[in-house]
């Protein structure tokens, strides 16, 4: 490992051309991903007209996956992707059929094809989130995108760091797509801005278990990159995460939830950014 | 340095301080639902703060921190109380003894939060409770992280002294506002934070750094604590609703993230070996 080696072997082998083409996926899907956000806040577009998530899921989740592919490898890339699908498709489907995990709630047609009763973009979603969180958790707890501290203890903790910073984002989301977008239907409405407290309850507990369940995979799978990693390739995910929340800072739904991204996310994603950074030591910092 | 003697004196009064904050916090939470009255909450935990930053940094450090935030705090609320410069409002009696148009308890709110919410942003920025980086960029990471830290403390706290504890009046909210409270007043908070503590930075530079003992585990989880209490009970007791949900991600991820660090420190450079002697 070189000193670069703070974030990954910048001298291992790879395929040329599976890494070019894997940076050329990111590179598209990540510009169109900032520019549709940007579009957005820019032209004001109105709550109950945004660009549908059946468009940008399925774009920011390919950034996803190919970022995981070129960080993580193949066989650690599918499993948190197939296990993703599977648990969250998992607590959506008993949620939505008991009202027990989330509260009481259906989907609408909004959000298009339908695996049951769950609307794929959804499982999609979930990846797409959680994968940045992943990084954002891994980079507070040991300065590095990838897991390096793999007892059962950390593996735990990391899980909860996890579904914390991933249901902040949904304080922001869910008023607006239960509202306005009508993705969604809160049956029983709810005491945070029509929805219910238990709907975040649930997004921990769904999220806790992929982020632990794939952390306990992980141990077991080879860590195989498929692309030599940089600086720049970490903050893409950062980025792209704190570009799903940065226009609720302007056109947030209802306007009181336009403060709160500023904190439940700035503090993650500059906690993450800050070790991008690595700052000289002081002179005088020997104490007397 | 202390003797050993000395020090645990130290470390044993900010332990009971501690405590007590969190028994008045947690007295007044259970008995009546609700806050602790601000001043005796931020006597006690700023009693805390400021004994631990002399501990931790040394006098001249703490003193220095302290007198600038109290007064510049006092001079950014009289300022924009007295222009209206960002948003308008008033504070009501409520609050207790005001100098000016300002309760005193305010000025020592900020430093009693501003202290703790360093020392969050310091463990997750450099996984120790002392910042020994330097550089521009570096310092203004670093005062950012602990404008938004303590900022989020306000998410909760602003609408529930303005419903129901009725401390202040927003004049103007306008039309979008969070829970009644303005806009104007989180970004006012993050600045005024921001520029406090890196003045605070700023002036750290020429002033000797003189800890009393090393920052073991237990010294470091005091204001760690102080920060939890002052707004995680907002879960069970805040009002208006919504921000029982919002406080254990405003303040339970800095927490959270401060934690990851705290639980892999090792013995920070303020922890030199104890001198037994009169250092």
């Amino acid at each position: 490992m070189t000193q670069q080696g703070r974030f990954i072997e910048q001298d291992i082998q790879v395929n040329r051309l599976i890494e070019i083409v894997l940076l050329a996926v990111m590179f598209a899907t990540f510009a169109t991903h900032i520019s549709l956000h940007v579009y957005q806040v820019v032209a004001n577009v109105p709550p109950a007209q945004r660009v549908p998530w059946t468009t940008l899921a399925p774009i920011f989740s390919a950034f996803a996956m190919a970022h995981a592919l070129f960080m993580l490898g193949w066989r650690r890339a599918l499993a948190f992707f197939a296990l993703t699908a599977i648990i969250a498709f998992g607590f959506e489907y008993i949620g939505q059929s008991t009202g027990a995990i989330f509260g009481r709630y259906e989907y609408t047609d909004v959000l298009g094809w339908k695996l049951f009763t769950v609307p794929v973009a959804v499982l999609l979603v979930y990846f797409m989130v959680i994968y940045p969180c992943y990084v954002i958790a891994n980079l507070i707890i040991s300065a590095n995108p990838i897991s390096q501290l793999h007892t059962m203890r950390w593996i735990l903790w990391a899980a909860v760091l996890t579904a914390f910073v991933m249901t902040a984002w949904d304080l922001t989301l869910d008023p607006l797509m239960a509202d306005q977008v009508k993705a969604w239907v809160w049956l029983d409405g709810g005491q945070y801005f029509n929805v219910p407290f238990q709907n975040f309850f649930g997004w921990l507990l769904t999220t806790f278990a992929i982020g632990s369940a794939y952390r306990f995979a992980e141990t077991r799978l080879p860590l195989a990159p498929l692309g030599r990693m940089k600086k720049w390739i970490v903050i893409l995910p950062v980025a792209g995460f704190a570009a799903l929340s940065v226009g609720d800072l302007f056109i947030g739904y209802p306007a009181d939830t336009r403060v709160i991204p500023l904190f439940v996310m700035g503090v993650p994603v500059l906690a993450a950014l800050l070790h991008f950074y690595e700052p000289p030591d002081r002179p005088e910092t020997t104490p007397g | 340095m202390l003797t050993v003697q000395r020090e645990r004196l130290v470390i044993g009064a900010l332990v009971a301080l501690t405590l007590a904050g969190v028994g008045l916090h947690g007295y007044q939470g259970v008995a009546t639902g609700e806050k602790p009255g601000l001043l005796a909450a931020s006597l006690i935990f700023g009693l805390m703060s400021l004994g631990h930053a002399v501990y931790l940094l040394g006098w001249k450090r703490a003193l220095t921190l302290f007198v600038l935030s109290a007064t510049l705090s006092y001079m950014f609320e009289s300022l924009s109380i007295a222009t209206c410069a960002a948003t308008c409002y008033a504070y009501t009696g409520v609050l207790g003894w005001k100098l000016g148009s300002v309760p005193i308890a305010i000025p020592l709110s900020w430093f009693t939060m501003m202290y703790p919410s360093a020392i969050i942003a310091n463990l997750i920025a450099e996984g120790q409770p002392v910042s020994v980086k330097g550089g521009g960029v570096w310092m203004v990471f670093l005062a950012l992280l602990t404008a938004l830290v303590m900022t989020a403390w306000d998410l909760t706290l602003d609408p529930y002294m303005v419903d129901k504890v009725k401390a202040w009046v927003w004049l103007d909210p306008l039309k979008d506002n969070y829970l009644g409270i303005p806009f104007a007043n989180y970004l006012g908070w993050v600045e005024v934070v921001f520029m406090i503590v890196l003045i605070y930075r700023l002036a750290e530079r020429g002033i000797e750094w003189k800890p009393l003992g090393p920052a073991t585990h237990l010294v470091v989880a005091l204001p760690l604590i102080s920060y939890a209490v002052s707004g995680l009970p907002d879960v069970v007791i805040g009002v208006p609703d919504a921000t029982r949900l919002i406080a254990p991600y405003a303040m339970g991820i800095p927490l959270l993230a401060a934690l990851s660090r705290y639980a892999q420190m090792r013995f920070a450079p303020a922890a030199a070996p104890v001198t037994t002697a009169e250092g």
